[in-house]
């Protein structure tokens, strides 16, 4: 077949064989200096990051309604810490709504908000004015450790029609301890 | 072709002559002319492709653009079927000239255009004159020749006539241009007519010499004697104005046949001489005698045209015949190398352009991500986004809840003829339609119970009604009772709340003649049992 071939067609196929040789020794050198490997494991971690933040991309009106009905949010912590920092933040909103409570009560652990996160409710009675507590309801989203309102029963006062007497049970995640973060924690 | 002189490249010829094929391969170097080889085939064996094989020559049905090889073929044609004619015409262009030339055919040639393939060539220009030399074949004829020399992929197919004024001028070292020329060979003799060295005109006999080489036999003695009055006749057919001086040369080997046959021209009142091959224009390391040159002069001939390239030779075959795609030469871009060479470049091109985009591509992604924290950063992020939208999932709004009950009561036509019953704050239970609430409890999976007391029963079918109104309630049950003691309760259902009721409302503070009620209802999807 190389015989067949003139001058010129040998002339491109040595042509052609040197710019293969020249890629493979692009790449050559490309593969010894680390660069693929590093540009495949820089890849493989931006992908892994895209994968996540498209799990959680959304619209922006979702987002706007996502925000109007939870507007502030605090990573949940462990019973104890979860509840200390929530009761706090409770009583400084009944103090700023002027609505007077008696001690919270610990109602327990019922329900599972996703995997690893529990709901914790507590609940308190108290008698305040009705638009005291609807202040107090009204600002409730903006605690940062609030799930929602599990019970709520208001009684008009039958002498003060302007008096309500109220039990609330409001809830709150708790992040669940597994046997391992008890570990890493002594360890600690 | 051109690019054959002086570089190396030889030619190869072929013709068929003397009943014979007959093939040298001839190179020039350094202004001369150096036989490589010469072969002919047995007598009467005439199989080109055979006697191809046999000279060395590549020979295929692949395309003729395929073909690749270090010399060029040339193959002759036999003049003996060819018609030649010279019309003097008044100079015109060119382009017109072709017109003329198919005109002067049809009306002097026997036959159609359609069956003839023509050629011709401008001449001398003399008065306002130009003579026009054409040749015509029969096309089939030329067809016949084309089928038997197409796979030797010859450059050129050539007049063998051409061949041989060719030759005489380069070989066997003759000077004039216009003269006649005696081609005895051994079954048949051209006589060719050139004017400034161009083929004008040529007539082949069928007798060689081998019908007169015995010039002792009286019956040989008659045959030459028949010879010689034809070429007179040639001659004078040829129509020269002086034919007595036009040179008559007889090619020679040296023999005494030519000479006699020379001297038999003469005794007719032509102007005779012969001539011999000269080697001052062959190269000295040649081993082939002046015999063998002289037997050889014709493949000689047109191979010496090939060497020297086109230069107006009379081509009947161009419509028939297009060797080695001279004429329809493909472009240079449709070229295998040209191609190859193309495709490395923009293979070169793509590995590196992917290249610079993927290293530019990455890093800029890499800066974006990295603004964004590590991966542990926006696991976290993830997960808080993961329990804000399951936290606005399980929040309900109460102040809407209430608000909407609220609405529902002020929504009741019978609302305004209401008494002034002391209400509540806006946005309060609907007191202030008359319906006043005296409880409300909400717990999640459980229905909304809510309980007061209505002076007019109308009043409280419109706040039920309005309730049901509402998109965001649903299932409204009410429970009457008449505070005068009869039992106002509207429903037949039971109801569903199986939580914490609220109790009656305080039998001393109802209005006389009104009625307390009990309503239920769900509130979206977070009272009815089917979220959680």
């Amino acid at each position: 077949m190389l015989e067949k071939m003139k001058a010129k067609d040998k002339r491109a196929l040595k042509l052609g064989a040197f710019g293969i040789l020249a890629m493979i020794a692009f790449l050559f050198v490309l593969d010894t200096s680390g660069y693929w490997a590093e540009a495949k494991d820089s890849f493989n971690a931006n992908n892994s990051k895209l994968e996540k933040l498209a799990a959680i991309d959304m619209t922006k009106a979702q987002y706007a309604g996502l925000v109007s009905v939870v507007p502030v949010f605090e990573m949940p912590e462990e019973k104890e810490t979860q509840k200390f920092l929530f009761q706090d933040a409770l009583n400084e909103q009944f103090k700023k709504a002027n609505v007077k409570s008696q001690p919270w009560e610990d109602m327990g652990c019922k329900n599972k908000l996703l995997t690893g996160y529990d709901v914790l409710s507590l609940k308190t009675t108290g008698k305040c004015n009705f638009t005291q507590l609807l202040d107090l309801l009204a600002n409730l989203k903006t605690n940062p450790y609030l799930v929602s309102v599990e019970e709520l029963l208001i009684k008009r006062d039958p002498k003060n029609k302007q008096q309500v007497d109220y039990e609330i049970t409001l809830s709150t995640p708790v992040k669940k301890v597994t046997k391992a973060g008890h570990e890493t924690r002594l360890r600690k | 072709m051109n690019s054959s002189t002086e570089n190396n490249q030889s030619v190869v010829a072929i013709l068929k002559a003397d009943n014979k094929l007959k093939a040298v391969e001839l190179l020039k170097q350094h202004g001369k002319y150096k036989i490589l080889w010469a072969k002919s085939s047995q007598e009467n064996s005439l199989d080109w492709v055979a006697f191809a094989i046999e000279c060395g020559l590549k020979v295929t049905d692949v395309p003729q653009e395929e073909i690749s090889r270090d010399k060029d073929v040339v193959v002759g044609y036999d003049s003996a079927g060819t018609a030649f004619y010279q019309v003097h015409v008044p100079v015109v262009e060119e382009k017109e000239i072709s017109s003329i030339v198919q005109l002067q055919a049809e009306s002097r040639f026997p036959l159609p255009a359609n069956q003839m393939e023509l050629a011709w060539r401008t001449g001398k220009l003399s008065h306002n004159q130009m003579s026009i030399t054409i040749a015509a074949a029969r096309r089939k004829q030329i067809q016949g020749f084309i089928n038997k020399v197409n796979n030797l992929h010859p450059e050129r197919a050539l007049l063998d006539s051409e061949g041989i004024i060719k030759v005489y001028k380069e070989i066997f070292s003759g000077r004039e241009q216009n003269l006649v020329i005696v081609n005895a060979g051994t079954h048949k003799t051209q006589i060719c007519l050139a004017e400034k060295g161009l083929l004008c005109n040529a007539v082949t006999l069928d007798i060689g010499t081998v019908d007169f080489e015995d010039s002792d036999s009286e019956e040989d003695t008659e045959t030459i004697e028949r010879l010689v009055r034809d070429i007179r006749s040639v001659v004078d057919l040829f129509g020269l104005e002086k034919q007595f001086e036009m040179p008559v040369i007889v090619l020679s080997d040296g023999s005494n046949i030519y000479e006699t046959l020379s001297e038999s021209l003469i005794s007719v009142g032509l102007n005779a001489r012969t001539s011999k091959p000269s080697l001052k224009k062959l190269d000295t390391n040649d081993t082939l005698s002046i015999e063998d040159i002289f037997d050889y002069r014709e493949p000689i001939g047109i191979a010496i045209l090939e060497l020297e390239g086109k230069n107006g030779e009379l081509n009947l075959f161009s419509s028939l015949f297009n060797p080695h795609g001279k004429e329809k030469k493909k472009s240079w871009i449709y070229h295998t190398s040209v191609t190859a060479v193309a495709a490395v470049i923009m293979l070169l091109m793509f590995v590196m352009v992917s290249y610079a985009e993927i290293a530019a591509g990455s890093r800029a992604i890499d800066k974006k991500l990295s603004s964004l924290g590590s991966e542990q950063e926006i696991d976290t992020l993830v997960e808080k986004q993961n329990i804000i939208k399951e936290v606005a999932k399980h929040r309900v709004d109460l102040v809407a809840l209430l608000n909407e009950i609220n609405e529902s009561g002020q929504k009741s036509p019978n609302a305004a003829t209401n008494s002034g019953t002391p209400t509540p704050q806006p946005p309060s239970p609907p007191g202030q339609s008359g319906i006043e609430l005296e409880s409300f409890h909400f717990k999640k999976n459980q229905q909304v119970t809510i309980t007061g007391q209505v002076q007019k029963k109308e009043q409280l079918e419109d706040f039920e009604k309005s309730l049901q109104g509402n998109k965001d309630i649903s299932d409204v049950l009410v429970t009457a009772k008449s505070n005068t003691g009869t039992n106002g309760n509207r429903n037949q259902a039971n109801n569903k709340n199986n939580g914490k009721s609220p109790p009656p409302a305080p039998g001393g503070d109802t209005p006389k003649n009104g009625f307390t009620y009990t309503i239920t209802f769900n509130y979206k999807d977070f009272t009815g049992g089917n979220r959680r």
